[in-house]
């Protein structure tokens, strides 16, 4: 069976995020994608493209790529933008007691997702690939292929 | 987003509708600004009809909290659905906030 696959691309605005945000529920939702499993994708696109719009762009014009792919091994997304280089150094999420107005958003992510890596791209952008893997399902039926 | 507002005796309902993120947090914002002004203290957020909500979202309603908290206020969270009930759980922030399982437990405890 080929390995289902579909890309988006929208302007790097904060307007675009919610577009995208459907879009890959809708595609999730396609592949037979566990809820919770799409809601974590959703979260962690959602957090990345408006860390993009907002921080990379900001008011710079730009695109927003999207391209996910599933296979046996989980939903693997990666997001291409053209704004300056990004390094993410955010890995703990603050204290509850704190109750800090900010600083969730790629902590959330790292706690949604298996795997988070961030790459430049030659010629200018990032390269964000975001990984999640596919659980097994009780009863030991895990790594089901797309159906 | 939509939000509905209603009075329930002391307590202001306040029912949303839709994603709350960083395109829609300002909308709750300034409702809750306006009631805020009109001197509208104890609050339920009735997120039943929210299914999706961001760390734009979160930081909305953590500003909010602290807010109504610094003002011997009320502010509890009621009929979360379950991913917004994840990111509370994920940031500990459910420990923190006065968050219920459905809205009448939560207008009896700002009532109270």
């Amino acid at each position: 069976m080929a390995t289902p696959s579909a890309s988006l691309t929208v302007p790097g605005v904060l307007e675009a995020v919610p577009h995208v945000r459907r879009w890959l529920g809708e595609l999730l939702a396609g592949w037979r994608l566990s809820e919770p499993d799409a809601a974590d994708l959703a979260l962690a696109v959602t957090e990345v493209c408006t860390n993009i719009a907002r921080h990379g762009y900001r008011d710079a014009a730009g695109d927003i790529e999207v391209h996910v792919a599933r296979d046996a091994g989980g939903v693997h997304v990666t997001i291409l933008d053209q704004a300056p280089p990004f390094v993410p150094d955010q890995v703990s999420l603050p204290s509850p007691e704190a109750l800090a107005e900010g600083g969730y958003g790629l902590a959330l992510v790292r706690r949604v997702i298996d795997e988070m890596h961030v790459q430049p791209v030659a010629g200018g952008g990032n390269r964000t690939v975001l990984v999640k893997r596919q659980r097994a399902e009780p009863g030991g039926r895990g790594g089901t292929r797309p159906r | 987003m939509e939000i509905e507002v209603r009075e329930e005796g002391a307590v202001t309902l306040v029912q949303l509708s839709g994603d709350l993120d960083a395109t829609t947090g300002s909308r709750l914002t300034e409702e809750m600004d306006r009631l805020w002004t009109a001197g509208r203290r104890r609050f339920v957020l009735d997120l039943g009809g929210v299914p999706f909500v961001d760390s734009a979202g979160l930081s909305v309603l953590v500003r909010l909290f602290k807010r109504v908290r610094a003002q011997t206020g009320r502010l509890g969270l009621a009929s979360m659905q379950p991913p917004v009930r994840r990111v509370f759980e994920l940031t500990r922030l459910e420990r923190s906030f006065d968050v219920y399982a459905d809205v009448a437990e939560a207008l009896r405890r700002a009532g109270s």
